[in-house]
This record gives C-alpha cells, sequence and structure tokens, in this order.
C-alpha cells in the first residue's frame, strides 16, 4: 500500500489497484467471452478495460481538433459582488483574443438547470454573481495567446456586497433574497408524514434524540471538466465528460436558442463523476463560443476552477428523535434536516424530496414525519453527489438508532435485525414492496464478524494504554431510479449481415462499467456470447435515450431496457422461421441457425434486406419503472426497487491523538442478482473510500482549500481490507433481478465508523467529519479517563 | 495553470553553477529558482509565486550527489534523493533518525525525485499563501507575497507561515552542518543557523548561492533517535506537527538528548532547555510529561496549516512525550 501513497484514486478505493498489480504478474485467465447464456453473474472483463490501460481511451481533454482555439473562463473572486466591465473590444484587441463572451452573447435563455421548473443558473451572470467562482465572461482565441493571459487583469470592476454564508444567515428575516419567489431563501421543502409522530413519541417507553450537522464535501473526480465543440452547419457538436447527455442537449438547445435536433452531445470517458458531471460544466461556454465563431474551441477546467464552480454534497443540518418499547420495537422517528443548496438549485429539490422518503432507514417505523428544506447561501451550488443527501441522512439515523439500541439495552445489531423491513411491512411511504427486501439478510450476513469484532476490541482494550478499539454498524436503503418520476431508458439491438450485433446504448458509463453490465443482460437474453457484440455508446445522435447515469439506475433501468431489447431480437429471430419460443440459436459468421426439436432452421443473413437502421432485424425496448406520485404527506410509491446493504466497522481511536483508523470494513449488499460481482465489488471499496473520507477527513470550504493538497480525499494508507458480501434477494422487476449498487455502496460507512467510534471511546461529535482535532477535543470536554492529559 | 516561461540552465559542474547564477541572481519573484528535485519549486512555479526568469536545473551536477564517510563524520551531497537516504546502510545504522524522518516525506514516489537539500531549503507554506494567483488575489496579498497583510495573525507585520519540511528536524538533532557555495568560495554553518524565523525571509542563503553539502558530525553518531510526524492521511500530506529526538543514554542515565520540532514554527526550532532538562536524568513518566511541556511551549503554530493551532501544539506535547518514553524502553 505504501508504494501507491502518493496516488490519488477517486473510484477505487485502492485495493483492487493492489490486487490487480499482484495478478498482473501471475499467469491467469482473465473472463473476456463466455458461451451464450453465461455472462449474468461471471466476473467477465471490462469491455474498455483494454483501452484503459492501454491509454487509448478518449477522455474529456484528450482530443483537440485541429484549429481549436482555447476558452477560459473569468470568474467572480468574491462570495457576491456585483460588477462592470470595461472595454472588452480593446482588451480583446490588446491581448490578441479572438472574442470575448459574455450574458449578451447568448442568442436563447441565459439560464440552465438540472431539473427545468426549478432552472436559475445563468451561463454568465447578468449583474451580480451569487457565489465565488461564478462565471462572468469567457476568452477564446489562439491557444498561446489565451494561456498567457492573467485574468485577474481582465476589464472588469467588482463591487463586493455582502453575502449569505450560512443557513441561519439565509433564513433570517430581511435577509436578501437570492431569487424571486423563494420566500427565506428556501428552494425547496420535503415532507414525508405517516401515523402521529407526537403521540408516538410521547407514549414512547425509551426515545433518544440527536443533533449532527456535515458539511460542503468535493467529488474530487481525478478527471476535471474538459471538453470541445465544433459547428457543422446548423448542428452543434459538444464532446466532453458528461453523465447526462440528453440533459445537456435539452439544457444546450435552449441556451442556443435553437431546435434539440441541432444539438449532438458525444460524452467521453468519464474520470469519476459521482453526480457533479450531471450538471453542465465546461459545455455552455464551448457551445456558444463554438457557435458564434464558427470555429472548434475547447477548454480544460483546472483543478482549482473545477473546485470552485462545480456541485458540493450538500452540507446538512439535522436533528431527530426517535422512540422505542422497551421490546426494541421501533416506535416513531421525527427527523428535520435543512441543506445549503448554495447560489443555484442544481439538484437542491432532488435531496430535499428523497430524503424524508429514506429517513427511515432501512426499518419498519410506524409513526413517522421527516421535513426538510433546501436553503439557498451565497455559496457554490450544492448538488449530486452519490446519495442525493441520503449518506448525510445516515449520519443522523443510524447513530440515532444505536443509542435507542442503547437505552433498551439490545445489542445494537440484534436491534436493528428485529426492526428490519421485511417484504409485507409497509415503508414510510406506505409502499409494501412484497419482495426482495433483503435488509435482514445484509445484517445477518455481518453477525459472525460483529461477534468476533466485539470480543476482539475488548479484549485489546483491557490491555491498551491510549488505544481503544470500536466496532460499528449501519444499515441503509435506497430507492434505484427518480423519485416518483418518469425515467425510461431505450436500448436498440441490431442484428449485422455478418452475423455480428450491434447494441446502442445510450447509458454512459462514467467508470462503474454499466456498459458491461449492460452488454452482459443484452447477450444473455438474446443468448449470444458477450463477444459478437459491437457498442455503440451514448451519443446522442446515434444511441435511444437512456437517461442519465445517477439515482443508481443504470443496471435496474437501462439494463432491463438491454434485458427487454435482447428478448426482442431474440422473438424477431425466431419470428422468421416461424419456430416456439424454446428454440435454441445459435449465431455464426454471415448466418443464424434455430435449433428446434429435431429440426434446423439456417438463415443466411447476406439474404435478408438491410432496414432503416443498417441492420437485417432490429428491435428497440424500452423500460420505465413503475412509480407513483407522493401525496401532500409523502404516501405513494416512489420507486419500484431499493437496494439494501450495512457496513461494519472496526476502529482504533487513539486518545492522546484523537485519530482513528479504521482498521476493517465488512460491507453486506443486497444486490438483488450481481451481473458481475467483480464490478460490484469495485463499487462497494470505491463506496467505502469515499464514506471514510466523508467520516474522517473531507469538509470543503467555499472560498478556502480549493485545491487536492488543502482538500484531503484518503489516500491508500487510510483504507483498510475490506469485505464484500454479496446478498441476492432478487427483485422481479429489474433485469434478472438486479437492483443498483452506485450509491448504495457509500451511505452506510461513515454512521458505522461513527458508531464504532461511540463504541471505542462513548463520544459523538456534533460535527462531522471527526477530524484529529475535533476528536481529541470532545475527549477533553467529556474527560474521558485515561485521556484527560495524555 | 500553465508554467510560464523561463530560461533554463544546465550546468555540469559546481563551479559553473555559481558562474552561472552569480551574475543572473535577479531580485523578488523574478529571481532565479535553482531547480532540484522540483516536487516543491514547479507546483509553486504554476501558482506564480516565484515567477523567474532563469531557473537553474544542477540535477547533472554529480560532486553534489552521494553519501561519504569522512574523518570527521558523514556527509551527504544535497542532490541526494530521499529514496537514498532511505536506503543508506551508513545512515540506517548510524544516523536513523534521519532515516525515519526521510521515510515520512510525501509518498515514495516524490521521494525518488525530492532530495535533501531540497528539503532543508523547502519554502515555508501557509495556507494563505500556496494557493493560485486569482485564489490569493481575491482574498487580499500577504506580506509573504505581494501584499502588506496577514490572514493568519490579523494587524501583524511578521509572517508566520510554517516551515514544513521533516528532516530539518532530525538534522538538527543531530547537531548537521550545511555547507554553502557561492563566487567567494565555500561557507560553512550549523544547520542551526540558517532558518531565521521569519516566514517570508526564512532561510540565510544569498541569492548567489547554493547549497552543496550536509554534514552530519561523528559525535552525534550512533545515538538512539526517533521521528513523530502528525497527519490527517496515512501518505502525501505535509507536517501539521513534527518531533524528533535523539538520545544517548548510559546504565539508563540520559547522557545527552536534543528535541526539534518541525511544522509548528516559521523554522524547525530545537527546543532549548530540553537537553538541559534532560542531562543526567533517568527517563520516567514525569520527565517525559516536563519536556512534553517545554517542547509545547517552544511551538507556536498559527492558522497556517490545518487543524487548530491548540490541537497541533497539545499534539507536540504527546509525541514528545511518547517519543522519550518509546526510547527510553
Amino acid at each position: 500500500m505504501d508504494a501507491i501513497g502518493g496516488v490519488l484514486c477517486r473510484c477505487t478505493g485502492y485495493r483492487k489497484i493492489i490486487s490487480a498489480v499482484i495478478d498482473a504478474g501471475r499467469e491467469q485467465i482473465l473472463m473476456s467471452s463466455a458461451p451464450a447464456g453465461t455472462a449474468v453473474g461471471n466476473r467477465m472483463v471490462r469491455l474498455d478495460g483494454l483501452a484503459k490501460i492501454t491509454g487509448k481511451e478518449i477522455y474529456g481533454a484528450d482530443e483537440i481538433p485541429s484549429g481549436a482555439l482555447l476558452l477560459r473562463v473569468i470568474r467572480c473572486p468574491f462570495h457576491r459582488a456585483g460588477f462592470q466591465f470595461g472595454d472588452l473590444e480593446k482588451y480583446a484587441k490588446q491581448n490578441a483574443i479572438t472574442c470575448v463572451l459574455t450574458a449578451k452573447d447568448v442568442p436563447g435563455e441565459n439560464r440552465y438547470g438540472v431539473i427545468p421548473k426549478f432552472a436559475d443558473q445563468p451561463v454568465f451572470a447578468e449583474s451580480e454573481a451569487r457565489f465565488k467562482g461564478e462565471a462572468v465572461a469567457a476568452v477564446a482565441g489562439a491557444q498561446a495567446a489565451v494561456e498567457k493571459l492573467d485574468l485577474t487583469q481582465f476589464p472588469v470592476v467588482w463591487n463586493e456586497l455582502p453575502a449569505l454564508m450560512t443557513i441561519d444567515q439565509a433564513l433570517t428575516p430581511g435577509a436578501p433574497q437570492l431569487h424571486h419567489g423563494r420566500e427565506q431563501n428556501v428552494l425547496v421543502r420535503g415532507r414525508v408524514v405517516r401515523g402521529d409522530v407526537d403521540a408516538a413519541l410521547r407514549n414512547a417507553e425509551i426515545t433518544a434524540e440527536l443533533e449532527v450537522e456535515t458539511g460542503f464535501v468535493e467529488h474530487a473526480c481525478i478527471e476535471p471538466e474538459a471538453g470541445f465543440a465544433r459547428r457543422a452547419g446548423d448542428t452543434i457538436e459538444i464532446q466532453a465528460c458528461t453523465q447526462s447527455p440528453y440533459m445537456d442537449r435539452s439544457d444546450i438547445a435552449r441556451i442556443l436558442g435553437i431546435a434539440e435536433a441541432s444539438v449532438r452531445i458525444i460524452p467521453t470517458a468519464v474520470g469519476g463523476g459521482f453526480g457533479t458531471k450531471l450538471d453542465l460544466s465546461v459545455q455552455p461556454f464551448l457551445a456558444l463560443a463554438a457557435w458564434k465563431l464558427n470555429l472548434p474551441v475547447r477548454m480544460v477546467y483546472s483543478r482549482t476552477e473545477s473546485m470552485i464552480s462545480t456541485t458540493k454534497r450538500h452540507p446538512a443540518r439535522m436533528w431527530a428523535k426517535a422512540g422505542a418499547g422497551r421490546d426494541g420495537k421501533l416506535q416513531a422517528l421525527d427527523f428535520r434536516a435543512d441543506f445549503n443548496t448554495g447560489a443555484y438549485s442544481s439538484w437542491g429539490p432532488t435531496v430535499s424530496a428523497r430524503v424524508p422518503v429514506h429517513a427511515s432507514g432501512p426499518y419498519f417505523v410506524p409513526h413517522y414525519r421527516a421535513l426538510t428544506r433546501a436553503v439557498h447561501t451565497h455559496l457554490v451550488p450544492a448538488g449530486a453527489f452519490r446519495g442525493f443527501g441520503v449518506p448525510q441522512m445516515a449520519i443522523a439515523q443510524e447513530q440515532l438508532y444505536d443509542e435507542l439500541a442503547d437505552r433498551v439495552g439490545m445489542d445494537r445489531l440484534e436491534f436493528r435485525i428485529l426492526n428490519s423491513l421485511t417484504n409485507d411491512l409497509p415503508t414510510v411511504t406506505g409502499q409494501v414492496l412484497g419482495e426482495g427486501v433483503g435488509i435482514r439478510a445484509c445484517f445477518e450476513a455481518l453477525r459472525p464478524r460483529w461477534k468476533a469484532a466485539r470480543k476482539e476490541a475488548v479484549d485489546f482494550n483491557s490491555s491498551a494504554q491510549h488505544l481503544r478499539r470500536g466496532v460499528g454498524v449501519a444499515g441503509m436503503w435506497y430507492g434505484c431510479g427518480n423519485t416518483s418520476l418518469p425515467n425510461p431508458s431505450t436500448m436498440r439491438v441490431g442484428l449485422k449481415s455478418d452475423g455480428r450485433i450491434a447494441l446502442h446504448q445510450g447509458a454512459v458509463d462514467i467508470g462503474q462499467g454499466s456498459a458491461t453490465v449492460v452488454t452482459q443482460i443484452c447477450a444473455d437474453a438474446l443468448g449470444c456470447s458477450i463477444d459478437r457484440f459491437d457498442l455503440l455508446s451514448g451519443d446522442t445522435s446515434i444511441t435511444p435515450d437512456c437517461g442519465k447515469t445517477s439515482a443508481s439506475r443504470q443496471t435496474f433501468v437501462s439494463g432491463k431496457a438491454a434485458y427487454m431489447a435482447g428478448e426482442a431480437l431474440r422473438r424477431e429471430i425466431l419470428r422468421l422461421v416461424k419456430a416456439c419460443d424454446c428454440a435454441k440459436i445459435s449465431f455464426e459468421n454471415g448466418s443464424v441457425e434455430v435449433h428446434e426439436d429435431k429440426k434446423l432452421h439456417r438463415i443466411s443473413l447476406a439474404d435478408l434486406p438491410i432496414d432503416k437502421h443498417g441492420y437485417v432485424l432490429t428491435a428497440e425496448a424500452t423500460f420505465d419503472p413503475p412509480t407513483r406520485a407522493l401525496d401532500e404527506n409523502g404516501q405513494g410509491m416512489p420507486y419500484a426497487v431499493y437496494g439494501f446493504g450495512a457496513h461494519l466497522a472496526e476502529i482504533e481511536v487513539d486518545t492522546e491523538l484523537g485519530t482513528i483508523k479504521v482498521l476493517r470494513i465488512t460491507a453486506a449488499h443486497d444486490v438483488g442478482r450481481a451481473i458481475n460481482p467483480t464490478l460490484i465489488e469495485g463499487q462497494i471499496e470505491g463506496g467505502v473510500a469515499q464514506g471514510i473520507g466523508m467520516a474522517l477527513m473531507e469538509e470543503f470550504f467555499p472560498g478556502k482549500g480549493e485545491n487536492l493538497h488543502d482538500y484531503l480525499i484518503p489516500s491508500a494508507g487510510d483504507i483498510p481490507p475490506i469485505e464484500s458480501i454479496l446478498i441476492e434477494d432478487p427483485s422481479s422487476i429489474g433485469p434478472y433481478g438486479a437492483k443498483g449498487i452506485g450509491e448504495q455502496a457509500v451511505i452506510p460507512t461513515a454512521p458505522a465508523i461513527l458508531n464504532a467510534l461511540h463504541d471505542a471511546i462513548g463520544i459523538r461529535l456534533r460535527k462531522i467529519p471527526a477530524t484529529p482535532d475535533r476528536v481529541r477535543a470532545e475527549i477533553l470536554r467529556c474527560g474521558i479517563t485515561g485521556a484527560s492529559r495524555g | 495553470m500553465s508554467l510560464a516561461d523561463f530560461k533554463l540552465l544546465r550546468p555540469r559542474t559546481l563551479d559553473e553553477a555559481i558562474s552561472l547564477l552569480a551574475p543572473q541572481a535577479g531580485e523578488g519573484a523574478r529571481a532565479t529558482r535553482v531547480i532540484a528535485g522540483g516536487t516543491d519549486l514547479i507546483p509553486s512555479m504554476r501558482q506564480k509565486l516565484f515567477e523567474p526568469e532563469y531557473v537553474l536545473d544542477i540535477r547533472q551536477i554529480a560532486e553534489l550527489k552521494g553519501i561519504r564517510e569522512t574523518e570527521q563524520g558523514t556527509e551527504i551531497g544535497a542532490l541526494t534523493t530521499l529514496s537514498c537516504i532511505e536506503r543508506s546502510s551508513v545512515l540506517k545504522q548510524h544516523y536513523p533518525v534521519l532515516v525515519e524522518a526521510a521515510k515520512t516525506v510525501a509518498s515514495p514516489v516524490i521521494r525518488n525525485m525530492a532530495t535533501l537539500g531540497g528539503n532543508i531549503c523547502l519554502d515555508t507554506r501557509c495556507l494563505w499563501y500556496n494557493q493560485s494567483l486569482t485564489w490569493r488575489k481575491s482574498c487580499g496579498f500577504c506580506i509573504k507575497k505581494d501584499g502588506d497583510l496577514c490572514h493568519v495573525a490579523a494587524g501583524g507585520k511578521k509572517c508566520w507561515a510554517a516551515f514544513s519540511g521533516d528532516t530539518p528536524a532530525a538534522l538538527l538533532c543531530l547537531e548537521a552542518e550545511i555547507e554553502l557555495a557561492g563566487p567567494q568560495g565555500t561557507r560553512r554553518l550549523p544547520l542551526n543557523d540558517f532558518y531565521t524565523g521569519e516566514g517570508d525571509s526564512y532561510r540565510r542563503l544569498q541569492l548567489n548561492e547554493l547549497l552543496t553539502r550536509i554534514i552530519l558530525p561523528k559525535a552525534t553518531a550512533d545515538l538512539s533517535g526517533t521521528y513523530r510526524k502528525l497527519r490527517i492521511r496515512g501518505s502525501i500530506d505535509y507536517p501539521l506537527a513534527g518531533v524528533a529526538i535523539t538520545l544517548k543514554c548510559l546504565n539508563g542515565h540520559i547522557e545527552s538528548g536534543r528535541i526539534a520540532l518541525t511544522a509548528v514554527n516559521p523554522a524547525p526550532v530545537l527546543v532549548k532547555k530540553a537537553s538541559e532538562v534532560l542531562q543526567g536524568k533517568r527517563l520516567d513518566e514525569e520527565l517525559a510529561e516536563l519536556v512534553g511541556d517545554l517542547a509545547a511551549k517552544t511551538a507556536k503554530p498559527l492558522t497556517t496549516s490545518a487543524l487548530t493551532p491548540e490541537y497541533r501544539r497539545e499534539m507536540i506535547r504527546v509525541f514528545t512525550k511518547r517519543a522519550l518514553l518509546a526510547l527510553a524502553n
């Protein structure tokens, strides 16, 4: 681990890198092919693996069209400021710049946002900039001229204005309002209510209460935002890293004032997204410049630019109170959270809506109230970050349940098992899932390690001096797909005349491996070996809409569409020879054979006509998971399927230093069906690493620490051994029973670590992350024995 | 952040280097910078902390590399990489505290490039200084570069940027001397006299001088020693507090002991009274506490770095006490 100590990775959690390095020196067989019908469930090698390790993969900054201009953005240096430009023409002339762009140059609407109803972010601020780092202008020109510019000399006069930096300031009556119509700077409220929580808490034999705050968290994608745009007649083409090509297309069309059909988005390989690449970054600037100049234009964000201007995880201020009976049965939860959503809406409404649905955790809670608000401040917009607010929420809820279990006098894991949601019990939105509720199985899978680890910790603590070990557990559930909103995916699969299969799949693989997973599913549904597939991925001009890569929906939603498309193509082939459903198909070069009982049909593909897509047979399928709108009390069916999981954290606290070392994480996840176990482990280990960062070190202060020296993400030395336990409690809706794992993986880690901290030394922090100075201060405040003065 | 244009000078001998450096030393931000490993200089140049017209690349000067045992002690060429220090059997055997400190610097990849001379000359650091030009301008330029503000000690006139090298603390405990070469020849001085204690003009190195050699005296060979470093992550980071200790014990009594701190002051500093207090005593919990308090009093951490100053000072105390007790056993 020490050898890669200086290498930062945000996706893998490092452990898989080490095993890959060790494996590379051994002779072994990688699964790049599997017999027809056996791809699902196997550890297939990523289809893009070779391109990645040979460096052939094209990321946002990798391609530069010849003659491309370079673009740079001028950003506001204050949290809030009015501004006036000087002589821009003169500046351009003096510095040999091709053009300067400002709000005046936006031909369409100078406003965008991931949720059209709330769109409020300008490409360039018009008269007042609302956060430090907001774009006010851009310059484009020859690379040498633009690179040389000292942008602090750009002709703009700033008038710094008093800024709202905290939720409290923003909510103060009379505070300046950031956006018209959003009274008291409240962007949106979320609410889920069930039963009578006040009465239930009053009557509960045992209650516990907790308050906790979290800070901004930076995505720190290793690849900063980058790309290029060019105009081809009346079409604008944008090649950039993105998680949501189809949303990008709509927004760019609105900004340029042109039809969506005139916008082509070509996603590159993505070096980490985690939610931040759902929002536009370089795209509108590139599109405006290329459209206006009719020249290719490129841009690459610097690390600082990426950190000051792109979305963050919402800081949360949470309060919760829960009640249980002496028997340990959960009776009520009252939960409130305010999220600092920054200057623009981004995904604030989604966070506010998703958290109240999830704040019960994966447990049966009969009386429930969860209220949330997203509040605007003059800070960088908070948006989507792996879990849409649920990881913050779990930090409050899972610590609270630990407190409750302690007061009841129950083992903390058994308390969770006792209260686990089941197939038959209703969720807090009144939904009875009926199947695939694997949470109890996850907790039970942790039981052996839980018992052993607890005993080991007690033994260790009996003789250790300054070191204390602790063990913590936390559970999670997470709905796959959009909350009570349609989110369809469409897949197209075509049979070519040479016998190969073309899969048009628009699901952007942001490194998690969805392209491989989707192909595995389609291959098995069609009954064809995976190495016959040619992938056409995520170019809005050649792939149908697969929605965005977020909300843990690609395996579940796009995977199901791929399954349906594969099945449909199979039916088309059978129909050609009027064979029954049970017939077996084998694919050869240039022909397809259908075996039915003792009959053999041979289809010569060259004899078949070519359809409008260029194939001899084409099938297309759309899947949209069934959901139902939530009523005013948040009752309804927000998601068709939930993923479940639980983590067990073993830590060692140095009570004199206040440092926490994570010794081991055991992660049990109900994934429905593990389509590709290696990729799932990758998601889990990467999620655990981000969870460790969130628990122990990551906190972004807007206006400070805008680089990866000051903002710390875990290094190899911070990641312990991680054991993944895969539970398969299938959902009949997902492809082969599969559910999502992308966001699920990060949620339980931080609360499990914080519960382990309490187990070790009996403290709970009001402010997360648990940096050593905070831990040490709390140790001193609580006068923990043996630690008061080393 | 692109690197601004500069002219690269690549001398092959020390004399050539000095002859190139002397007439083209330049002034202020434009002053010629010497590049050895480059692991600190290049990021700083990208942030426009230095905008030299000339960069003097000394990596081809063979005489500045390597570890030699001499009659007086052990000489280390300023260009010796930290990886070489880590692997040196001579140093491991006779000066373990230096090896231990070198091992904690950044990461293996960086230690393959970074040099001991560079670690000694390392620029002082501050959250308000090691930032991009745009960022510094938006907050207001500070005393250390381009301005007269101090964001750390408001209204103050002194720069408190923290010295954040790991190895100098160990070298101070070893009573290391350094050799500087300039147009008038070479001069030698105790490492302790190299640092000024000011965050901005933190070292006594003329613009036309080069650090050439580090000399570890025979007298401090074979001392037991240790280095403790505070950082949040398991690797990469600069120290937020660092303590180096060397001890010589005879029959359970301390003959001599030295303690040096880093990352909590604008210079690496020796804890002055510690040697006196330790001498002749038997090391026990009580003495360790006392010396820990002395060390904490010597530390003057401010908000130049992550984590609270109070905490970092407290960690100096804990580390000192722990390191002493560990060495006593």
